[in-house]
């Protein structure tokens, strides 16, 4: 009996175990690969350290390279060909990268499901939906075997693929342990999905939601002037011969009646996320050039700012690449991207940011069956959909969903909430991306040779591009698609697709982009705001609503104060703690608390608030105590001011931008300044700032008692690719603010990169970003660069023109990469 | 003679896990353990899996592995202290190796031959 009972017990613990073992249990991942202390969790630390010097062979190599790892980590590639240097960039990279390089372009093509199972498959659906996937294979179809393109892709997916197929199962990234999953092999598609991907992040805000929204509830005037073409404040990209900023301040109309049409067309997309009390300006970016006339050394400077979301591992990872006598390119690539993104070369030195433009468009389609369609009309006549049948599978690889995509001529078709069909045309999905674009540009020797090499392979997201040169020279274009639109329409209304009158009619050429070389101003700066003076050129690149005017009025307030800038200076701006929107707004809320108070309605709330305001400096410093209080009244302000673009349920379904409020402050009566929660009351300009300022202080004090620093308020989190807390970081204190040219904010995002180069007989460059160069949360190397980067430091970066240049005792590893036998030319 | 055994199992294990048989490795073992020295195949099984896994584990550590530090954060990952890991990573080849051990035990000729003549 006993020996009976006990052999049950050993078959239930051993079928149990096993189990756990194999296949996990719900969300504990497969114990056998996690414990194993061999290859298993335990032995993540292993891939902790760089190779040393050690011996790879890699396929299709021409000849051997060499790459030496300086003392930041930073690989120096040393390769005979253009083609090999790629071979080992993809090496190099999926050595420290090789499991967000996985999971990046498993998002963009809609397949985390094969990590998470179903759960994921809904996000999975959304990403496919775009149809990403669909244009990433089309657009690698496009490149003919053995064009340079297609060169590129295979040589790159040769170096990551070495890479995976050497390691042992010890060597693979934690998450795989994690996830219960195993590397998959890199294909060449994957680096167009990654693009696809960078489009969706950057370039995919559909501006006809938020207007369709808005007017739903305040009519289609009110909605149009809240959401302008233009920017209220001008201090383009462009220059426009000004010294100074132009307000080109407008009254608003009052709110209108809700307009029901408009209400059902923002019910067709699905609910956007709530906008909050600002708009989110969460992709922010700086760029500056100095031409040498401006300079203390009489050399031109360049200053790159991208700010993206932060993550860990960082989506930067920097390398150096060399191949004798045709490329010498230094910078940070996007891990899975064959190339340099940002940096520069011992000639010219170049950055991004974002433009606003709107690139996407929706429209309504005539379909012949509304439940499963197989063709729509367009000018009468009925024309064929194109469809691809999309599965979804979970970590078995069991089928758990499937869906049909259907494709117009204008892009991804999909049913909206009512049932009728919307088809989408989206820049991004456009074929005409080049992968060889950043290679291409690197062989640039001039500003004008950089832009336009950029130009003719560049197309979305659109990209303000800053470059400087040697010789002195700076210049800036917005380069990307912009499509012409049909006279008489914006892209900010869902349009009629059963005629093609309403398709896009082509691209604006390259000279009509925004662009400026050389200006007489000595400088050139862009943070996202309106590239080009409206009264210049009035056509708008599109209806983005989101310009971010404050960094602009920041970067060339402090650029045209100081016509003697040094490297160092330019790094102290890119964490300049002054706030010129602070600027703005401070003097509209002390004289609100003057003219309350006057009325007899002030409170000791009030008062204190207004003293200790009036006493700021205005300055996001970690110890000031006054810019949360200033932060916490802002978003007061917009919610009390903007109360009339909330719906039934009280959630806010669009949010004017915070220059559209500086715009409303200039009518103290307006009707906008009403609190609609009050009743017969009407308030007005003064009395909606003086309560959200009382307010404020209210909080703050019920919140954080007396102690209000910054560095308690204003922290910004790097959050792990998977969001693990155990492998990210938080409660990071930093310099800047929102609207300050380092907004790093509690969401996450921020500065992802910062570089200053000087461009002198020898380059001179220094920088740095929020993370480190190992995607392993046990290396040294996977966070090490936080500090200094909260601190707005910059590393001095080595530049080496071969491995000579390159100290033994500057290098920490080296790893020669050889041809796999027979496989050499 | 215990010791003998223990040792040849451990090696085998050790090897089997080093080749990256995590699961099948402790049962193979076990079970190998309890087909051959039927009532003391368990108890060399179980000190087997501790001796290799443990062993395993302290190897990783003197060549410099960031035990405690993968502990921690792992462990909270999973929800469990630290310290619950290393239990569990001893304990899994255990349970694993001594459950075969005693099944094969009893149904390994032999030892059904042994119980038939008590």
């Amino acid at each position: 009996m006993r020996r009976a009972l006990l052999s049950v017990l050993s078959a239930v613990a051993l079928a149990a175990c096993a189990l756990a073992g194999v296949r996990g249990a719900g969300p504990v991942p497969p114990l056998g690969q996690l414990l194993d202390p061999a290859n298993g969790a335990w032995a993540a630390a292993r891939h902790d350290e760089l190779p040393g010097d050690v011996s790879v062979d890699i396929p299709n190599l021409s000849a051997p390279v060499d790459i030496r790892y300086d003392r930041r980590g930073v690989p120096h590639i040393f390769a005979a060909t253009e083609l090999d240097a790629m071979r080992a960039l993809g090496w190099a990279s999926a050595r420290d990268r090789l499991f967000q390089m996985e999971a990046q372009t498993r998002a963009a093509g809609g397949r985390t499901s094969e990590w998470a199972g179903a759960r994921a498959v809904e996000s999975d659906r959304e990403m496919r939906r775009l149809g990403i996937a669909a244009a990433a294979e089309r657009q690698l179809a496009g490149f003919a075997p053995g064009s340079p393109a297609r060169a590129l892709l295979d040589a790159y997916a040769d170096g990551v693929n070495a890479w995976i197929d050497g390691m042992s199962p010890g060597d693979w990234p934690i998450e795989y342990r994690l996830l219960g999953a195993r590397p998959e092999r890199w294909s060449p598609v994957n680096t167009m999905l990654l693009f696809g991907r960078m489009g969706w992040t950057l370039a995919y805000g559909p501006m006809e939601q938020r207007y369709a929204a808005a007017a739903g509830l305040v009519g289609r005037d009110a909605a149009a002037a809240l959401f302008p073409p233009h920017s209220v404040i001008v201090e383009p990209i462009q220059p426009n011969g000004s010294s100074q900023p132009r307000f080109d301040f407008r009254p608003l109309p009052p709110p209108g009646a809700p307009d029901s049409a408009m209400g059902r067309v923002a019910a067709l997309f699905p609910p956007a996320q709530d906008p909050g009390d600002e708009p989110p300006s969460r992709f922010a970016s700086n760029n500056w050039a100095v031409s040498p006339k401006r300079t203390a050394a009489g050399k031109a400077l360049l200053s790159g700012d991208p700010h993206l979301e932060m993550t860990l591992p960082s989506i930067w990872y920097e390398a150096h690449v060399v191949v004798p006598g045709a490329l010498d390119v230094y910078g940070v690539t996007i891990p899975g991207a064959p190339g340099i993104v940002i940096g520069f070369t011992r000639d010219v030195a170049w950055s991004f940011t974002n433009t606003g433009a709107d690139v996407v468009d929706f429209y309504r389609e005539t379909v012949d069956e509304p439940a499963s369609p197989t063709r729509y009309q367009v000018d009468g006549a009925w024309r064929a959909l194109d469809s691809r049948i999309e599965e979804y599978r979970d970590q078995g690889g069991r089928v758990v969903a499937v869906d049909t995509l259907r494709f117009t001529h204008r892009g991804p078709l999909s049913r909206a909430a009512d049932g009728s069909w919307m088809s989408m045309r989206w820049t991004v999905l456009d074929s005409r991306l080049r992968p060889d674009v950043f290679l291409g540009a690197a062989h640039a020797v001039t500003t004008r040779a950089f832009l336009d090499s950029m130009a003719a392979g560049y197309g979305a997201p659109a990209q303000n591009m800053i470059v400087a040169d040697r010789g002195g020279s700076i210049a800036i274009r917005s380069t990307g698609h912009y499509p012409i639109r049909p006279a008489g329409t914006s892209g900010v209304v869902v349009q009629d697709g059963s005629s093609s009158s309403s398709d896009w009619q082509d691209f604006w050429p390259v000279e009509q982009y925004p662009q400026a070389l050389d200006p007489a101003q000595g400088y050139l700066a862009s943070a996202n705001q309106e590239p080009i003076d409206p009264k210049v050129n009035p056509v708008p690149l599109g209806w983005d609503g989101d310009f971010e005017p404050w960094r602009a009025l920041q970067i060339n307030r402090l650029l045209r104060a100081d016509s003697a800038v040094t490297p160092d200076a330019m790094r102290r701006y890119q964490t300049d703690p002054g706030s010129d929107r602070a600027d703005l707004f401070v003097p509209f809320f002390l004289e609100a608390a003057r003219a309350e108070r006057a009325a007899g309605r002030g409170t000791p709330s009030l008062d204190s608030a207004a003293a200790t305001l009036g006493a700021w400096d205005r300055r996001y410093t970690r110890d000031n105590v006054t810019a949360a209080l200033f932060e916490l009244a802002m978003r007061e302000l917009s919610r009390r001011t903007w109360d009339e673009l909330s719906n039934a349920a009280g959630r806010r379904v669009a949010t004017p931008a915070s220059d559209m409020l500086l715009n409303l402050l200039q009518d103290p009566h307006s009707r906008w300044w009403d609190d609609r929660s009050t009743g017969e009351q009407v308030e007005d300009r003064d009395a909606i700032l003086a309560m959200s300022l009382a307010a404020a202080r209210d909080s703050l004090v019920r919140q954080y008692g007396a102690d209000w620093r910054w560095s308690r308020l204003g922290v910004t989190r790097i959050s792990h690719l998977l969001g693990l807390p155990a492998f990210s970081l938080r409660d990071i204190a930093v310099q800047g603010g929102p609207g300050t040219l380092n907004p790093a904010s509690g969401a996450g995002f921020g500065p992802s990169w910062r570089m200053v180069v000087e461009l002198a007989d020898s380059v001179r460059a220094w920088g740095t970003y929020p993370g480190g160069q190992s995607g392993n949360p046990f290396s040294a190397r996977y966070a090490d660069r936080v500090p200094l980067w909260a601190a707005g430091e910059l590393d001095t970066l080595v530049v080496p023109r071969d491995t000579a240049s390159l100290p033994a005792n500057a290098t920490r590893a080296r790893a020669r990469l050889t041809p796999t036998s027979g496989s050499g030319s | 003679m215990i010791g003998l055994r223990i040792v040849l199992a451990t090696a085998l294990l050790g090897l089997f896990t080093v080749g990256g048989n995590p699961t099948l490795g402790p049962v193979l073992i076990g079970a190998l353990c309890g087909f051959s020295w039927l009532e003391q195949g368990p108890r060399v099984a179980a000190i087997s899996a501790v001796l290799s896994w443990g062993g395993l584990l302290l190897f990783g550590t003197l060549r410099g592995q960031p035990i405690g530090e993968v502990a921690s954060k792992v462990g909270s990952i999973m929800g469990v202290p630290g310290i619950a890991l290393v239990v569990l990573t001893i304990l899994y080849p255990v349970i694993l190796s001594t459950a075969a051990a005693y099944l094969a035990a009893q149904v390994s000729p032999i030892g059904r031959l042994a119980r038939r003549r008590t």
